[in-house]
Parts: structure tokens; sequence; C-alpha cells
């Protein structure tokens, strides 16, 4: 690993270790992907290293965002390669409980991925980091409000999604 | 399914998901993404050379933005901005792995990826149709064919009727990719020019400055990281040919300044330098206001830019 310099009161890689695992679970969740998650969020610390850490005053505001925002970045790129790509084939190896709860997984962050963008990094921000929604609001810049309202969308259809016989009437 | 089952859901979701590598502040080689067969490389190079000369020298060159890194390099999609005037095309720089045939990236990028900023809407002013599923761009001596690959499956009487700038979107892409102001687009769909709602089938397409927005940004991608200093570039067709700039942190005013482009009131060269110590900022480029408040308000473009140490 490169030799990480003291800038300010946190280093880059004290930043990394208390952050990593919580960024790469959100961007799998935002990605469907966790390998190409793990790529957004090393370029996320690249990005901060070239910046340096002096003056980051809520690191994990800052991480959050930028995670979001890389997804995005890599989620229009993804979008474009599935278009000219085959689909991969599928790999049976794991044991039947573990292929059962793999093949659960996989089913959620296939529905979150049906989602319309915004919808599913609400509901990535609102259930799986556990963040109010005013904090949502900031890192997504969008209104209180309109994260209530992504967010009551996002549940409906993601439970629409892995139950289809459960469709909610108004 | 309450909030308590929500939440269990996606931490399940992720559960085995660790991260598989330390920290890496090197370079890292980026996965491959596949694009369609390109066939307009030799091509370009032959248009640059014939007919782009002139603009080019214009506009002083066709200065590549800075990258976030060697792997990824920039270029300028259009996309749909709001305006006193009403809808307009915008330049949006973006982002494509480098090795990408510039062209075909910024017409691919244009036509299927949405933008990103909040305040840009897509080409489509919707999502992309699912029915175009692919593009390729062809060309020769000034004229590019851009072929939105359109299936034999697909029924044309969904297809929209009337897409208010989509075709004047694809024709400043190409132009802005070739700098060359005269080149002609030629759309088709699956290689026939028989889609009566595609823009350009019949006759081809020119850039036509109507369509932009009164100042656009080339260089400086929305959300990018770049060096200090770093040269801001785009059009501008603005009034005394004046463009005002300005940095924001927040509420407070970092650096601001104002050039002028080379023409006045058609879309012309501009450019200026931008020099500020690290951190996250709000570029303001625009136009200024010659009734001094008393007519509409004038047009300012915003993108979120972070300056590097």
């Amino acid at each position: 690993m490169t030799t990480v310099t003291r800038s300010g009161t946190t280093t880059l890689e004290e930043l990394y270790d208390a952050h990593r695992r919580r960024l790469l679970r959100l961007g799998t969740l935002l990605l469907g992907d966790a390998s190409r998650a793990e790529d957004v969020v090393q370029d996320v610390f690249v990005a901060l290293h070239r910046r340096g850490t002096q003056g980051l005053d809520e690191p994990a505001a800052y991480l959050t965002r930028a995670v979001v925002n890389g997804a995005r970045s890599a989620g229009r790129r993804l979008s474009l390669a599935r278009r000219h790509e085959e689909p991969p084939p599928v790999v049976r190896e794991a044991p039947d409980d573990d292929l059962a709860a793999c093949e659960r997984r996989r089913e959620v962050l296939d529905a979150l991925a049906t989602l319309p963008r915004r919808q599913r990094e609400v509901l990535a921000l609102r259930y799986y980091l556990d963040l109010p929604e005013r904090e949502i609001a900031r890192v997504l810049d969008i209104s209180p409000g309109t994260v209530k309202t992504h967010a009551s969308r996002a549940a409906a259809a993601l439970r629409e999604r892995l139950d289809p016989s459960r469709q909610e009437t108004r | 399914m309450n909030e308590r089952d929500l939440h269990d859901l996606l931490h399940d979701a992720v559960a085995d998901v660790e991260p598989t590598r330390d920290l890496e502040l090197g370079p890292r080689p980026r996965r491959g993404v596949h694009w369609a067969p390109v066939t307009v490389a030799a091509a370009l190079t032959t248009v640059l050379a014939l007919t782009g000369s002139v603009w080019l020298v214009q506009r002083g060159g066709s200065q590549a933005p800075p990258a976030a890194a060697a792997r990824t390099t920039t270029v300028v999609a259009y996309a749909v901005v709001d305006t006193p005037a009403g809808p307009r095309l915008t330049a949006d720089p973006r982002e494509v792995d480098t090795g990408e045939d510039p062209l075909q990236a910024a017409v691919e990028q244009t036509l299927l990826v949405a933008p990103e900023a909040r305040s840009l809407r897509p080409v489509w002013f919707d999502e992309t149709p699912g029915w175009v599923a692919q593009v390729s761009v062809s060309g020769s001596s000034g004229v590019v064919t851009v072929d939105l690959g359109l299936g034999s499956a697909v029924d044309l009487s969904e297809a929209p009727k009337d897409v208010p700038l989509l075709g004047q979107a694809v024709a400043w892409t190409v132009a802005t990719a070739l700098d060359d102001p005269d080149v002609q687009v030629r759309m088709t769909s699956g290689g026939r020019a028989d889609a009566s709602f595609v823009p350009g089938a019949d006759t081809p397409l020119l850039a036509d400055g109507a369509a932009l927005a009164p100042v656009t940004v080339e260089t400086v991608a929305d959300g990018a990281a770049v060096p200090s200093p770093v040269t801001v570039t785009g059009l501008a067709a603005t009034f005394e040919g004046t463009v005002t700039w300005r940095l924001l942190d927040g509420d407070e005013v970092v650096r601001e300044g104002f050039t002028t482009a080379e023409q006045c009131c058609t879309p012309s060269p501009y450019s200026f330098e931008l020099d500020a110590p690290p951190g996250d900022y709000v570029l303001e480029v625009g136009e200024t206001d010659p009734s001094d408040g008393e007519g509409t308000a004038p047009y300012v473009a915003r993108s979120r830019l972070t300056i590097a140490e």
C-alpha cells in the first residue's frame, strides 16, 4: 500500500479502514455489482488522496456523497456496456443453502436495479445507511419532501418487484 | 413489509460483500467497455484535415479538458436545459474510457445516457426509448451518418412524433467532436431513412446556433475534479460577446471575472483561466443582462467542480 501521510486530524488510511466496508456495500446496492462498487470506492479514495483530507469537516458525509456520484458515473458506463454485451452465463457452484441465500440476495439487488436511479439511492441511504431524511436530502441535493416521496414510491415498488402478488392499491 | 423489514432486506442483500483488496493509490486498469464497431476513425481524421481547420484555429485547437485520470477522457455530449427563452441545448461534458472513439462515444452519450446534473434533461425529454438499442456512427467527406439501430420488431407507431432538439443535439455533438461547424449529419434507423420521426432522415442536418443555450461550458464536466489552474472553454452567444463567471463556495464568491467571446450574438468560442485553492465549488458561467433587470433574467450555466490539490 502507498504510504499515507498525515494531513489534518484524520489520515486517508484511517478513513479507508473506517468506511470502506460501508461504502462498498452502499455501492453494491447502487450498482448491483460488488466488483464495480469496489472500483468506485477505490476511485473515491484516490480522488481524496489528490484532494487531501484537510478541511474535511464531515468525512462520512463527503465519502457517502462521493460514492453516490461515483456509482452514477459507473452506472452510466455499465448501462452502455450492457447494451453491447451478451448476458454472462449463470454459474452454480455453491451448496444448496448458500445457493439459496445467494439467489435471494441477487433477487434483491436485481429488484433494486429496476428502480429509477433516484429511488434506488434514497432506499440505500435510508434503509442501509439509516440516514435521516434531512441528511439524505443533503447528500442527494434534493428537498426533504422529495426524499419522502421517493422513499415511499421506492419501498412500494421494491415490495411489488419482490412479491408481484402484493401489488399495492391506492 | 415494514421499515424494519426493508432495513433487514438491504443489509442482508450485501451481508456477504467484503473488500477484496487494499487501498491502491496508483493507476488501476479500468474494466473494459465494449462499444459497437467503429467505422469513423479514418474519416474523422480526413474530415478534420479537410474542413475543420478554420474552426479549429478559431477555437484555439481542440483543447482536451483535464481528465480525472489517464484512463478516462472527456467528450462533449449535449443535453436539454431550460433557459429564459425556453428549452435549449447545452454542452454536457462526460468522462469515457480512454481509447474509445471520441465521436462515437460522444454521440452514444448524447443519445443513450441521461445527464447527471439535476438541471439537465435527456435529449429525448424523457428516458431513452428502449428500442434505441445501439448507435453507430460512420461518415466521410464532411457527411456523418448516425444510425439509431432500430430493430425490425420496433413498432414505429409508438415512436415519438416530435422530439424537439433531438436532431440538433446530434448535429452539435458531431460538430463539436469534429471541431467542424459545417459537417452535415444524416440520421437513419436500422440503415433506413424512412422513419419520419427521425430528424435528418430526409435532409442532412447542420448545427444551428439557435438551438443552443446562450452559454455552454465544454471543458468542465459537472462534478469533475480538476487541477488548478484550469482553462475553461465553451461557446457563447451573448450581448456584446461578454461572458461573466463566478466560482462559489456555498454563498461565498471565491473568484469572479469576465471574458469576451470571439464574436457577438452567435455561438462563438470563449475561454478563461481559473486559479483557485483546493476545494469543492460551483462554477457559474453566464451572460450579462443588457437591460439591467428590466428584461428576463440572464442565463447562467452552473456546474459542480472540485479543485484538486
